[in-house]
Parts: C-alpha cells; sequence; structure tokens
C-alpha cells in the first residue's frame, strides 16, 4: 500500500525545480542586520533573527513579521534598521505596514513567536532582544501595542512560544535565554585572550559565558487587563539551572493531553520539560533520550522541529547542532522516551553544515513530513568552515528514510547565505508549503512552493473554551488506511513562527475519511470527510465554521 | 621507550657533547631521571642540533604524564629537523590525547610522507579526518592502513565506527567484530561493537559487549554507561536503565567538575595579573594560591607562586613552591635559578650556588644566572670563580651596566 502510494508520486516528487525564491519580486528588500557583515567580535552578532508568517489581519493570507537585531557600532540618526510586518497583498506580493502597525522598533531584536493572548481573535506577538524583549497585542485594526510586562528584565532572549500549560484557556509563554552577555567583560579575537576554533582567534562563547535562564510566564488577564506573572521558579522551568537556551518547541511528548516543553541548548544538555499537569514541569531530558547525541555527548543544539515523521501517531523530534556534528533524529518510542535514528534515516551523511532553523514540512504533500534546514556558519572570516551554506531538503520516503533532494528542488534550496530563521507556511494558498529564511545581513529568502505533488487539505482550528489560536491541539486525520497527525503550535524552528494552520498532504486522495481534533484540556471533536483542495476552518465545539477553495 | 633507539644514531654527535648526552642516559639507565633530564639538557646546549637529547627529554616528561613539556621538547627537536620520526609521530600523539586535531594533522601528514609504510600513522590520520567531518578521507587512510596491517585494530575499530556512523552496517559490522575478537582485553573494541549494535536494535549483544566494555577499563568512561543506558533501555529494563544513566551523570559531573576548576584556575591567575600590575602582591598570592589548589600539579603555577613570595620576601613558601615546580618539571632552568635566588636571600650560600650552577647548565646563555652565581661565590669568599661567573654574565650581557659594575667591583684573588 506504502509503496504504491509513494510510487504514484515518484515522478512528481523528482521534476525540480520547484522551490524558487520570490522575496525581492515580492517586495521583501530589506536587509536584515545582525552584527558585522565580515568579522564577528561577540557571539551576539552571530544568532541572526526569526522570522514569522501569521495572519495578523485575518484576511486568510499569510502576512510576514521578520526581527532585525543591530550593529555594535550602532546606526547615525534615524537609520538604525526596524523590525519589519509585511502585508500579504494577495498576489504574492507584499506591503511594508511597520510603521504604520507600530512594529517598526530598532534593537537587538532575536525571535519571534506568536499566539492570540487575550483570546480576541487577533494574533499577537512576542518579540525577543538582547535587552529588553517585548510583548506586542493586536489591537485588531492594523496596529499593536506594547504590553510587556513591567518585570520583564533585561536579558538575552532567543527562541519563545505560546502555550497553555495549565488548561486554563489562556496563552502562557516559555522564553529561553541563552548568555548572561557582557560586552565589556567578554574578550575580542583580535584581543589579548582571544578564543580559538581549529587553531584560529574567533569571538568566544558560549562556552565560558555565564548561561542564562529560561523563563515560564504565566497569563493572569483579566477584564481586558494584558498581564503576565514570572512563575519561572514556581513551576521548575529554574530548576535545571542556567543554560545556553535557543530555540524552543511545545509538544505532548508522551501524549497525557498537556504541553510538554522542549528547548535546544548549545554546548550543554538540551532540555525537556515533562508537564505534570499541576502547574509544574519536570525536567526529563537525560531519562527521555533528547538531551544528547547517541554517543551522550553535548551538543550545540540550535533549531528544533515535531512531527510524526513515520506516521505512529506520535510527535518526532529533530535538532540541529554546530559544524563537525551531524542532526538529531529522535523516535518516538511510545513509552516516553525517544531514539536517535539519525544515521539510519539518512541525516548523518553531511557534518559540514552548521544548522539553525529546522522544519518538518511536506512540501510534496505524499502525507509524510519531509524535512528542511538552513544552515550558515558562524565565523565569516575563518578559512576552515564555510560561512555561507546551502539549504537542505531532505525527502521523507515513507520507510523512515529520508534523501537529500536539494538539487532537485531548486536553485533556490541549493542557495548559499548564511541563514537562520525559518518559517512554513502557505502564503498563496494554493495548498502547497512555502518557505520563509532569515538570512545574516541579507534579505529574507522566500521560497514559493510549485511542485505538483500530491493533493492537500489544511485546517485552521480556532479555540473557544480552548485558548483562540488552538496551540496545543492535535489533528488526526484518516486517509485511507493511514493516520496523519499534527500539533498546532507557537515558536519552533529557530527563533520562529510557522503558520498556525495544519497542511496535510494526501497524496492521491481527494478526501480525507475522517478527522479527529483532540482541543487542548482534552475534548475531542470528529468530523467526516473532507475533500482535499480547500483551507477549512474548524471551531471548538462547532465543526467546520467556514471552506475556502485553494487558489489555483 | 626511546632511549635504546637513540644510542644507534649518536656518531655524528660532537665527541664532548656525545659523552653528555651517555651521562644523560646513564642516568636515565640508573633510574635517576632528575638528574637525567638535566643531563639530556646540557647535551642539547652543548650541541644544538643534538634532537636526540630533546627527545629524551620529552620521552622523560611523556613519561611522568606531563604533556606540556615533553610536547615542548618534542617541537624543539622539530626545530632541529622537521622530518624526524620519532619527533613528528609523538607529538602528534600528544596532541591527538589533547583533542588538538588540527595541530596534529600537519605533523601526521609529514610524517605519513616520512614514512609511508606505517600502519598506524595512516590510522592516525585517519582519525584526525574522522574528528574534522572529512568522512572520504579517513576512510582512505583507514583503508590504506589495513592494507599495509590487515589485522590492526586501530584501523579495524576506526573504519569500522567511521562505517557504521554512516550508516553502512553491512561494511561496519565485520571490521567491529574483528577488532573486538584481535584486542578482547581492549575496552574500545567491545564499546563500539556494542554502540554499533544499539543502533542496529540489538540490544541483547549490545549489553553484552558493553558490559564486557565496563568490566575492561571502560568503568571511567561516561559514554560506555550512556550506550549501556540505551541498552537497557531497548531491552525494557526501566531499573537497570535508570542505573547505567545515574552512573553516566556521575561520571559526567566529574568531568565537568575538574573542566571547571581548570577555568576557575585560569581565571584566578588573570586576578591575580591585575593585582600584580597594581603593584598588590599579597591579594595577587592569594588568588595564585586558589589556582594552586585547583591545580597542583601545574609548574608554571608553582613557579609564579614561588616568584611572588620571593619578591614579598617569603622564602619559606617561595622555596617550598618553586621546589615542587622542579620536582614536576627538573630541566627548566628558570625555576633552578628562582630556587637559587630564594636561597642567596635567605643566606644559604652552599643551596643558592648549587642551584645556580644547575641554571647555567640547563641554560648557559642567560647572564642573569651567570651574574647571581657571581655574587654568591664572592659572599663565600670564592674570589676567583666569581670574577669568572661576572665576566660570563658580561660577556653574554654586555650591555647591561650591572653585570659590569659587579664584575669592575669584585675583589680580585
Amino acid at each position: 500500500m506504502k509503496a504504491a502510494f509513494l510510487l504514484a508520486l515518484a515522478a512528481s516528487a523528482a521534476s525540480g525545480p520547484y522551490f524558487v525564491d520570490e522575496a525581492v519580486k515580492a517586495g521583501l528588500k530589506d536587509i536584515f542586520v545582525c552584527g558585522d557583515e565580515h568579522q564577528k567580535n561577540y557571539i551576539v552578532e552571530t544568532l541572526g533573527t526569526g522570522v514569522a508568517f501569521l495572519d495578523f489581519d485575518n484576511d486568510g493570507l499569510l502576512d510576514i513579521f521578520a526581527v532585525t537585531a543591530s550593529k555594535l557600532e550602532g546606526f547615525a540618526g534615524d537609520a538604525a534598521p526596524v523590525n519589519h510586518l509585511y502585508r500579504n497583498k494577495g498576489d504574492r506580493t507584499f506591503e511594508d505596514v511597520s510603521k504604520k502597525a507600530g512594529l517598526d522598533r530598532a534593537g537587538w531584536g532575536q525571535g519571534v513567536c506568536a499566539g492570540d493572548i487575550d483570546n480576541d481573535g487577533f494574533v499577537d506577538l512576542y518579540v525577543t532582544y538582547w535587552g529588553n524583549d517585548v510583548m506586542y497585542r493586536n489591537r485588531g485594526d492594523g496596529t499593536f501595542e506594547d504590553v510587556t510586562p513591567p518585570n520583564i528584565g533585561n536579558r538575552w532572549g532567543t527562541g519563545c512560544a505560546f502555550l497553555d500549560y495549565d488548561h486554563d484557556g489562556r496563552l502562557d509563554l516559555i522564553v529561553a535565554n541563552y548568555v548572561d552577555f557582557d560586552l565589556r567583560s567578554t574578550p575580542r579575537p583580535d584581543g589579548p585572550k582571544p578564543c580559538q576554533w581549529k587553531s584560529e582567534k574567533v569571538m568566544c562563547g558560549p562556552q565560558g559565558l555565564k548561561p542564562g535562564l529560561n523563563r515560564l510566564w504565566h497569563n493572569d488577564s483579566a477584564s481586558g487587563q494584558i498581564r503576565f506573572t514570572d512563575v519561572s521558579k514556581a513551576a521548575g522551568i529554574e530548576k535545571p539551572g542556567p543554560h545556553y537556551g535557543l530555540s524552543v518547541t511545545t509538544f505532548d511528548y508522551d501524549r497525557d493531553g498537556w504541553s510538554d516543553i522542549y528547548v535546544a541548548v548549545d554546548s550543554q544538555a538540551s532540555l525537556l520539560y515533562r508537564n505534570r499537569h499541576d502547574g509544574t514541569f519536570e525536567e526529563t531530558a537525560l531519562e527521555t533520550g533528547v538531551a544528547l547525541s547517541e554517543d551522550g555527548r553535548e551538543q550545540a543544539g540550535m533549531g528544533t522541529a515535531v512531527a510524526d515523521y513515520d506516521g505512529d501517531g506520535w510527535p518526532d523530534l529533530v535538532k540541529t547542532n554546530f559544524v563537525d556534528d551531524v542532526p538529531n533524529l529522535y523516535r518516538n518510542n511510545r513509552d516516553g522516551t525517544f531514539s536517535e535514528t539519525t544515521v539510519h534515516s539518512g541525516l548523518a551523511r553531511s557534518s559540514q553544515f552548521l544548522g539553525w532553523g529546522v522544519g518538518f514540512v511536506d512540501y510534496d504533500n505524499d502525507g509524510w513530513p519531509d524535512i528542511f534546514m538552513v544552515n550558515g556558519h558562524v565565523y565569516p572570516g575563518v578559512q576552515t568552515g564555510e560561512y555561507r551554506q546551502r539549504r537542505i531538503l531532505y525527502r521523507n520516503s515513507g520507510e523512515g528514510k529520508f534523501a537529500d533532494v536539494s538539487t532537485d528542488a531548486g536553485p533556490a534550496v541549493m542557495e548559499r547565505t548564511s541563514a537562520r530563521g525559518l518559517a512554513i507556511g502557505d502564503y498563496d494558498n494554493d495548498g502547497r508549503p512555502d518557505l520563509l529564511i532569515s538570512n545574516m545581513n541579507e534579505h529574507l529568502s522566500l521560497l514559493h512552493n510549485s511542485l505538483a505533488g500530491g493533493k492537500s487539505l489544511t485546517l485552521k482550528l480556532i479555540g473557544r473554551k480552548s485558548n483562540r489560536s488552538a496551540i496545543g491541539a492535535v489533528a488526526r486525520v484518516t486517509v485511507g488506511k493511514r493516520v496523519v497527525t499534527s500539533e498546532v503550535r507557537s515558536g519552533s524552528t529557530f527563533m520562529s513562527q510557522s503558520d498556525f494552520r495544519l497542511q496535510f498532504g494526501l497524496g492521491r486522495q481527494t478526501q480525507a475519511d475522517a478527522v479527529e481534533i483532540q482541543w487542548p484540556g482534552g475534548a475531542l471533536q470528529r468530523l467526516g470527510m473532507l475533500s482535499a483542495g480547500q483551507i477549512v476552518t474548524i471551531e471548538e465545539g462547532k465543526g467546520v465554521t467556514a471552506r475556502v477553495a485553494y487558489t489555483k | 621507550m626511546i632511549v635504546p633507539l637513540l644510542i644507534a644514531i649518536l656518531s655524528q654527535t660532537p665527541a664532548e657533547c656525545g659523552k653528555t648526552f651517555q651521562a644523560g642516559l646513564a642516568d636515565y639507565q640508573r633510574k635517576n631521571f632528575n638528574q637525567a633530564l638535566i643531563t639530556f639538557r646540557e647535551a642539547a646546549q652543548c650541541d644544538p642540533k643534538l634532537v636526540q637529547a630533546h627527545l629524551a627529554i620529552a620521552n622523560i616528561y611523556a613519561e611522568r604524564g606531563n604533556g606540556g613539556e615533553a610536547l615542548a621538547a618534542l617541537l624543539h627537536a622539530l626545530q632541529i629537523d622537521s622530518r624526524n620520526a620519532l619527533a613528528l609521530r609523538a607529538a602528534s600523539a600528544l596532541y591527538l590525547n589533547s583533542g588538538l586535531h588540527n595541530k596534529a594533522l600537519p605533523l601526521l601528514e609529514t610524517l605519513v610522507a616520512v614514512t609511508p609504510n606505517a600502519a598506524d600513522v595512516h590510522a592516525d590520520l585517519a582519525a584526525v579526518h574522522a574528528a574534522s567531518g572529512d568522512r572520504r578521507n579517513a576512510e582512505k587512510e583507514f583503508r590504506r592502513a589495513l592494507d599495509l596491517q590487515p589485522g590492526y585494530f586501530a584501523a579495524l575499530a576506526g573504519l569500522g565506527n567511521l562505517l557504521a556512523r554512516g550508516g553502512d552496517d553491512a561494511g561496519a559490522m565485520p571490521l567491529l567484530r574483528k577488532a573486538a575478537e584481535l584486542q578482547p582485553q581492549a575496552y574500545e573494541g567491545h564499546f563500539l561493537l556494542g554502540s554499533a549494535l544499539n543502533r542496529l536494535g540489538q540490544f541483547q549483544e549490545a549489553q553484552s559487549e558493553l558490559e564486557q566494555a565496563s568490566k575492561l577499563g571502560g568503568d571511567g568512561e561516561p559514554q560506555v554507561f550512556y550506550q549501556l543506558a540505551r541498552a537497557w533501555g531497548g531491552l525494557g529494563k526501566a531499573a537497570e536503565r535508570k542505573a547505567a544513566l545515574a552512573q553516566f551523570s556521575e561520571l559526567t559531573k566529574k568531568e565537568k567538575d575538574n573542566a571547571e576548576l581548570g577555568r576557575r584556575a585560569a581565571a584566578w591567575v588573570d586576578e591575580a595579573r591585575t593585582f600584580l600590575q597594581d603593584g598588590e602582591l599579597t591579594k595577587a598570592a592569594e588568588k595564585l594560591e586558589l589556582a594552586r589548589e585547583a591545580k597542583p600539579g601545574d609548574a608554571t603555577l608553582l613557579f609564579r607562586l614561588a616568584g611572588l613570595h620571593f619578591d614579598l620576601h617569603h622564602y619559606g613558601l617561595a622555596r617550598e613552591y618553586v621546589q615542587a615546580a622542579i620536582s614536576i618539571s627538573p630541566s627548566t632552568w628558570l625555576y633552578h635559578y628562582l630556587l637559587g635566588l630564594v636561597e642567596k636571600g635567605s643566606s644559604r650560600l652552599d643551596d643558592a650556588r648549587a642551584s645556580l650552577e644547575t641554571a647555567a647548565k640547563l641554560q648557559p646563555t642567560e647572564a642573569p644566572v651567570f651574574n647571581a652565581l657571581g655574587e654568591v661565590l664572592t659572599a663565600q669568599g670564592q674570589r676567583a670563580a666569581a670574577i669568572a661567573a661576572f665576566e660570563r654574565a658580561v660577556k653574554l650581557a654586555p650591555n647591561d651596566p650591572s653585570f659590569r659594575e659587579n664584575l669592575d667591583a669584585a675583589p680580585k684573588p
């Protein structure tokens, strides 16, 4: 069955190029800055920035928000780069509405995550900074207001994600913090005590620098007043101690109906916070098997993504790492532990890439989540590593193996940049997932997918009792004898936000035979057959409330 | 270890220097290692081209586990003869042991050119390529090593591991099994085989191999227990898995604590340096003392502490620290020189003279050593010897007025 299903798609899957970079054509010409282009004197210049696909004006089209950092020497006058919000005009082009929206903030921005924090139906934003993070409430009229908690603190925020960890219907927030960074006390490569990498003088860190502490914020908003309380200590988030936290991904790894949190950590063991259902978390990464490499080594964890890549109904995890290492693919053992399957899955063939944003994306709509990774070195000047690296598209064979199909995917995938952030979403609503990439000191890349692959169905979930963004909701779509599972999540990949809508590849099937939604809190909602080729809105407790056909 | 090899190649050495070197060998054979180090250093001073003296020094330090000094001697040898196979081999091994693959790589590449038929060199080079992610060259070099010596353990294990990590189980497993059979007492073979079996999901056999690895000396290696935990997990043995993970965590913590201690020691040394620059010697000494407690076997630290206490006129403490430094690194002239100054400061003239004479033997080109020796000899009433020492100092550093003044002021015999 599986083989026939795949064979039917083989011809189309190999007929590239199908990813084309439309960024410039789409009007995405702004340069996103992160430190000096040619020389990185400090680690803060190396992380790059995040990007987001989100529909801020609820017009059914994915808009783009992109974060910028800055340069250490600063900018004269009002030349400092700012974050950008680009409104999707519906014709595969975008207009810059940053200023009008009130999001054109300068500073050393890092990551972004989205969620409807006040359940008003408009998606809100959280932007992390080296400095003070900022929380924005979407007023629903195309503008945003700063609702940052007063005690947000001056840290180096990186990845973040909204989640409703206590099932109270309001979105809480987890934020990773990287380094307790002090520019004045950190050695420079050209100083008296430079750090070295492969005998070359480079910027220092994170090892040797003071790690940051992850923060969990509980949403205590009431009567239209946005309020978040730092519960990191009481909830057990601080217990593992300071770590070099980067990307954050939430998922229900043990399928107990409660959101757990995974934090990819640089140069230390990564963290998995298991939700104990009582407002607290227990760190279980080592016992669970997702803390280290398969050799038991600490790695430089960068980006993370979750999907059920092997179709067993349980969420699996992928993580990118530093150069001279390979990514990790952790397969869920369905007993609260994971096994690393990197080697046998085919992801261990290349160790020359320094990976950042990573996402599971069923680019060919065959029903099997593929993997897309963006790469780039942190040291622009070194002789021993390529600063600009190509992206990698791995195709999932459906039998636990991934093959690098980047060449076939087209020059846009093979293009070399020093990429960081990655968001996945179907910005032209044609039923094919597209890719948004942030590049160090360059404009964004917007990889439009034109592959004539399988059919697909997109679900837009709206919570009623649950949080309105439906973050944490799990959809199970029956396609023939298979059940394809996906979860709505905030944050993930690398400091970025992907489309909340869940896209299901159906292969040659023209319909999903059944759909089941498990809302946060455990309520199950079952729907019957849904035809391919449309975006279906499902509201908690109501069922299908809207259907929009894909664009041609 | 390498000394017998050295004896054979002494014929080209000048007779006097050769005699000194032979004396060093005699010291070595009598297990008087400190004296041997001094004598070998003397021989090296006598004949600057005497590579063997540096190799002999490196050999003694390596046997003592003092990799830093051994490496310094080997690099000195390579400055004299950049294609010296013994030095290349030993220096690359030291770099490899320290994880400095980048530094080992050029040495191994030269060594391969010098000794193209040495299987172990190809295997070492392959290991460096593997560590830097160059699988193609790693595989090529491992295979070359196996062509030269089909039963070479490191090449079998290394190539097996490389192939296993690349997902080539069919290629990897026979090599790993053969390696484990060839050297059944080496834990590494069982460890690599066990790890590969884990990857294949053959947990029962993996557990057995890993238990074996643990018994054969792998019980200090955290990764052995990590793999063991994977095997137990695969077998559904939760309690055993938990115990193995606990062992892994404990060993990892130990490693981290040691590394942290090293980092802290370095920070204390930095702080001490700042205090020194500000002239706050006592505070600097306190910081160095903290660093010494963290790294008690660091001769450089002991020397710095001794120097500080010397400046503070704490001669007892200075002596204690510099003697400890000398016991770790007896062929370092600077330590003997400082001890001489300490003894001179505390009016122990015989001891001062002995230390300064040793320093002068180890480093006959340092004017301050001869000047200090002259001062001690003057105080001892050894007028002729004192003048000779001052004359040597002036000859070595004719522009230093204090040495000239001492010579002019020295009582004539």
